[in-house]
């Protein structure tokens, strides 16, 4: 018995464990792209998360984009655009020549079409789209066309981060052929004019496009792109070293770290336009007292954030608009890490020491906030060091948005993450008065400062890039003194690959647009 | 006769116990803050859009009315939309693609679990008391104290090359050759063999990983039915009349110990199908345990209910197979012991 | 001499120490758990730090020790749970049959549809995540069991001989519970509940490996390895240390279940 079972057992081990490796087939022009979670939904005027966008920043096209390597806003389908005085007629000349994938010609009833979805909630080729982004499109009175390759804008009133907001993806154009054919299964079979064509998609499974060879850019440099949606960051770095996956993102901080030292691979970062920060209640006492909030704010060592809980992978903020952005001040003094006189502040405020305070974290990582609960372990320290006692609330993420949009929170974790590169698009929908009105909130800090609004909205209607800026410089230094909230970091962009890939650049946005990606022969790895 | 009759009660009982659980979830998971809607939209949603989706979708209905028409919907075969999955999918759609991942693994790790289990079992009976059968405890003792994701941290550790997560290499496909959902069957059948090498390297740890429970149980198990078989009469006479140790072992002891082995085995394989929420989170192997954990924590109203309807079908479904055979094999069982040594801890 | 040393033995010895120094944690002269240096972060186990420290630079040791008590007392607390609930249908069931245990057993059958982890998850899902709630829905996600073997051993107990005899004699229904009914359960509900402390330990840990319960700065030790699980590569120990902690205490608890178990269950004696 004793000889009959060991052996036996051990050749089942060994049989299965030893199984030779598949050696790993040559696609050399099959771009594998492994990420965090799949996409949602394919219908821009329906997709609200990043993954959905990275498929739809490759399918579609907006009429306007920012450039190659940053945000200036450059022509696309739209090839020029002409203001009237009153900064509220907007004509627009589009690309000829371009096609949908369906093969169905672009023009100016596409465009109209495509914003008609956008702005109308009782529009019948709506099929079921949230439309998360209406608000930012409410600004459009109408869109008319005035020939085949002409549309004019006609909104409420003069904006100035108008053509911005058409460069965001729920502005891409879409299919109206299509889309009256497919329905609601649009969401799940887009057709656009982007650099690729949709090919197929299996839910969680993986989700391939291929090369436009129309494309009106020129053809991608890679036939097919398969996504991969590979929850842990971990995994997606087990699959690029052993060359399942060619790029990978969404990686966690320690992964990142461990990327950085395999002289396999190559961890491509760049200053991200995003930025977490504390919210504190402005309608909650005592955080009604701005002495309070300077006490959290000189608690709070954002050095020990940036090493500990970001490995240095970012910058620290000190406003809330990112230092990779236009009109981020760059003068600003911020709060010192000074415990003591966080003790002096809430002396004077009258702030008796074990005042209890409800802390919002959540526990999901974010695009800004990589390790939420390492950040609100340091925060909490922090808190008790000063006196306060900390009570941590993290249910998830569809509940927390509930609650802090309700104001339940005293002070909360949050961040941004830009949608258009556009201060208006951090400060106005993140501290503006208009935004203070529960439920479902944006000014978590429940900030109403009437100056601050003033400026706002006058920078909104300034189409002059040199104005606005000033006007929000102006802005941000009265929020530094009035500190409704305690900007914490701005987290790098990061991108995994492995050695063959090449032509691929991070974009500050964020943008993941794979048209100039190629896929170098594996012996130059 | 009886075993009809029998068959029918559980069937009525099986089928109430399914309503009343589904409506506990459907209550409960109502009850609180967050939902769909907010999730749906995300962070830049305004409330009036998330008021216009509630309506729409009819989340802002009544409790007792939206579970009767959900009711109405499941018994037309209507499990409803996973909203929160990629591309809003049929809840039935997603289950009948997740499960078979669950199956395969479930079945892969019984598969390991029972050869070995009853084998150390053997092992530890026949030296009963010695350093084997001590060695034997100790790694059964072992096998349910170990963490699963421990454990499952370790190994993927110690085998660097192996495959981390999902059910095959990344640049392979089962779509043109998919029948059952069980890969490994699959690719049998279509003789591709670069396939069933590349899903037999991705199951092989979880399925070590998912294995320990059961196969720590199943030793313990066979170790004290056989002892206490081994201690009945017809055995001391069998023994008497001077047949051989191992020939009374392999030819009466262990058919006896059989009976209630099978509903040992069925009961072990019901709790792995139900589920192995670990395992399946660990190694994010796609299958019905993460996506029912995914749907409690998200509050994917539809994906949740449609989870806890099939777990729920599939364990009464298996538990009254199990007591039926049980019955039909030794009506004696249905007094005795393995169904509560049999529920060890979530896999 | 070999008795000495069996396993049981050395169970009880590791589950009195960790109980030990669990308990005796805020006295001992360890370094604060909460203290962060974030200078010294991610130290390897050296003479400052035995155990190391983890990334955001607290001591291991510490960590290890203080959570010791948040893990065997949410275990207790869990069990208390499902043992004050689950025993007591049960028992109450068991005792009374007619519709009562009709009724009693149908909510247990119910309950037993479901794997726990889902009850569990379920639970948390709408409760919200914290270690409070982590207890309830271990607790709770276990209760059938308790209810189940309570009343098995109810059963067992009613129809014998001495309790018709006591019933015969005129004695009450809460005199013969008292006298006759729970003095013959105890020893296997005894059993029940140190084998479901271990099982209890391990829920919850799972429970907070999935990053369930709350606060994030507590040292619980399936938190902490949920909060690190990503450094195993580089940072071995801040993985090992709460991971063989659980394990340990999990083994011990399901050694001395099996020892008590042998001890006081005279049927289950002869299976040695």
């Amino acid at each position: 018995m004793r000889e009959s079972i060991w052996p036996l057992l051990l050749m089942m081990i060994l049989g299965v464990t030893g199984c030779a490796p598949s050696p790993p087939p040559a696609h050399e022009s099959i771009l594998i792209y492994g990420r965090g979670q799949d996409a949602v939904s394919l219908d821009p005027a329906d997709a609200e998360d990043g993954e959905s966008v990275k498929i739809l920043t490759n399918v579609f096209d907006t009429l306007v984009h920012y450039d190659e390597n940053g945000t200036e806003i450059v022509p696309a389908l739209a090839e020029k655009w002409e203001t009237s005085a009153d900064g509220k007629t907007w004509t627009f000349q589009l690309r000829e020549g371009v096609r949908f994938h369906d093969g169905t010609p672009f023009d100016g009833a596409a465009v109209a079409f495509t914003f008609d979805r956008l702005i109308h909630p009782d529009n019948p080729h709506r099929y079921g789209a949230a439309n998360p982004y209406r608000a930012d499109y409410a600004t459009i009175e109408k869109v008319d066309v005035t020939s085949p390759q002409e549309v004019v804008f006609r909104l409420k009133e003069p904006s100035g981060v108008f053509l911005r907001k058409l460069a965001m993806f729920p502005a891409s154009i879409v299919s109206p052929t299509s889309m009256q054919k497919l329905g609601d299964r649009f969401r799940t079979e887009p057709v656009g004019t982007g650099a690729f064509v949709f090919v197929e998609w299996l839910s969680k499974e993986r989700l391939t496009l291929a090369a436009n060879k129309d494309y009106w850019r020129g053809k991608p440099a890679i036939e097919e792109v398969i996504f991969k949606p590979i929850l842990e960051p971990a995994a997606r770095r087990r699959q690029l070293l052993s060359g399942e996956i060619h790029m990978a993102d969404e990686l966690s901080i320690p992964v990142r770290k461990q990327i950085e030292k395999d002289p396999t691979l190559v961890l491509e970062t760049c200053p991200g336009m995003n930025t977490a920060y504390l919210a504190m209640n402005n309608d909650h006492p005592p955080f009604n007292d701005v002495r309070v909030r300077q006490a959290i704010a000189h608690a709070i060592d954002k050095s020990a954030i940036a090493r500990s809980a970001y490995e240095d992978a970012g910058m620290i903020a000190s406003t809330l608009v990112p230092k990779a952005m236009w009109g981020h001040h760059p003068a600003l003094n911020d709060y010192a890490y000074d415990p003591n006189r966080s003790r002096e502040l809430l002396k004077e405020a009258g702030v008796a020491p074990g005042t209890k305070v409800v802390f919002y974290a959540m526990r999901n990582s974010r695009p800004y906030l990589p390790s939420p609960e390492q950040v609100t372990a340091i925060i909490t320290q922090e808190l008790k060091e000063i006196g306060f006692e900390p009570i941590v609330k993290s249910p998830d993420w569809a509940s927390y948005l509930d609650q802090v949009g309700n104001g339940e929170h005293d002070i909360c974790l949050m961040g941004w993450q830009t949608d258009n590169a556009d201060p208006d698009n951090f400060l106005f929908a993140l501290l503006d008065k208009e935004n203070a009105i529960p439920p479902k909130a944006h000014n978590l800090s429940f900030y109403r400062s009437e100056e601050v609004h003033q400026l706002l909205v006058e920078a909104q209607r300034k189409t002059e890039q040199d104005q606005r800026l000033s006007l929000y410089e102006r802005a941000q230094t009265i929020i530094h003194d009035d500190c409704p909230m305690v900007p914490l970091m701005h987290l790098d962009l990061a991108i995994a690959r492995t050695k063959n890939v090449a032509g691929y650049k991070l974009h500050p946005t964020g943008l993941v647009m794979l048209r100039s990606a190629r896929l170098e022969p594996s012996g130059s790895k | 006769m009886r075993i009809l009759a029998l068959a029918l009660i559980r069937f009525v009982r099986g089928l109430a116990t399914l309503v009343i659980l589904l409506f506990l979830v459907f209550f409960a998971i109502r009850l609180t803050p967050g939902g769909p809607a907010v999730a749906m939209l995300g962070q830049r949603a305004t409330a009036r859009e998330i008021d216009r989706l509630n309506h729409e979708m009819g989340w802002d209905r009544p409790v007792m009315e939206q579970f009767v028409t959900y009711l109405s919907n499941v018994a037309h075969g209507d499990l409803g939309v996973a909203y929160l999955s990629p591309g809003r999918p049929k809840v039935l759609t997603e289950l009948s693609r997740l499960f078979p991942a669950t199956v395969e693994l479930s079945l892969s790790a019984m598969l390991l679990a029972v050869p070995i289990g009853i084998g150390l079992g053997m092992v530890a009976a026949a030296y009963r008391g010695r350093w084997p059968d001590r060695v034997v405890m100790g790694i059964a003792s072992a096998g349910v104290s170990i963490p699963i994701f421990f454990l499952g941290i370790l190994l993927l550790l110690a085998f660097p090359a192996m495959p981390g997560s999902g059910r095959l290499d990344v640049r392979l496909s089962m779509r043109s050759i998919e029948r059952t959902g069980l890969y490994l069957i699959d690719s049998v059948i279509a003789g591709r063999w670069d396939l069933w090498s590349s899903a037999s390297r991705h199951l092989i740890l979880p399925a070590v990983t998912l294995s320990t429970i059961p196969m720590a149980i199943i030793a313990r198990v066979t170790r004290s039915t056989l002892l206490e078989t081994l201690q009945a009469d017809f055995i001391r006479a069998a023994r008497a009349k001077g047949a051989s140790w191992l020939r009374v072992f392999v030819f009466h002891a262990l058919p006896v110990a059989a009976v209630p082995m099978v509903s040992l085995l069925g009961l072990q394989l019901a709790t792995l199908l139900a589920g192995a929420v670990l395992t399946e989170t660990v190694f994010t192997w796609p299958g019905i345990g993460r996506y029912v954990t995914l749907a409690a924590m998200q509050k994917d109203y539809g994906a949740l209910q449609g989870a806890v309807l099939l777990l729920g079908a599939v364990f009464i479904l298996l538990n009254a197979i199990i007591d039926l055979l049980a019955f039909l094999l030794d009506p004696r069982l249905r007094r005795s012991g393995p169904t509560n040594l049999a529920r060890g801890r979530s896999a | 001499m070999s008795r000495l040393l069996s396993a049981p033995l050395w169970a009880g010895i590791i589950l009195a120490t960790v109980s030990f120094l669990a308990i005796a944690s805020p006295v001992l002269p360890l370094q604060d758990p909460y203290v962060q240096q974030s200078l010294d972060r991610l130290m390897p186990p050296s003479s400052a730090h035995w155990l190391g420290t983890d990334d955001l630079g607290r001591d291991m040791l510490s960590r290890l020790l203080h959570g010791g008590r948040y893990s065997l007392f949410v275990g207790m607390v869990a069990v208390g749970i499902s043992l004050g609930i689950g025993g007591t249908l049960g028992i109450c069931g068991g005792y009374a049959g007619g519709w009562i245990d009709r009724g009693i057993s149908s909510i247990t059958e119910i309950l037993l549809a479901v794997p726990g982890i889902l009850i569990a998850l379920v639970t948390i899902a709408v409760l919200g995540p914290s270690l409070f709630n982590v207890m309830i829905a271990v607790g709770l996600s276990q209760i059938p069991h308790y209810a189940r073997q309570s009343r098995a051993s109810v059963l067992s107990i009613r129809s014998q001989d001495f309790v018709l005899a006591s019933r015969m004699a005129g004695s009450s229904h809460g005199r013969i519970m008292l006298y006759h009914i729970l003095p013959n359960v105890a020893g296997p509900i005894l059993v029940l509940a140190t084998m479901g402390l271990g099982s209890a330990i391990l829920e919850s840990a799972a429970l907070s490996f999935l990053g369930l319960s709350g606060d994030p700065n507590r040292p619980e030790w399936g938190s902490m390895l949920h909060l690190t699980r990503e450094r195993f590569q580089d940072q071995p120990w801040l993985v090992l240390v709460p991971g063989l902690a659980i394990s340990g205490s999990v083994l011990s608890f399901n050694i001395l279940g099996d020892w008590l178990r042998d001890r006081l269950d005279p049927k289950l004696q002869s299976r040695g």
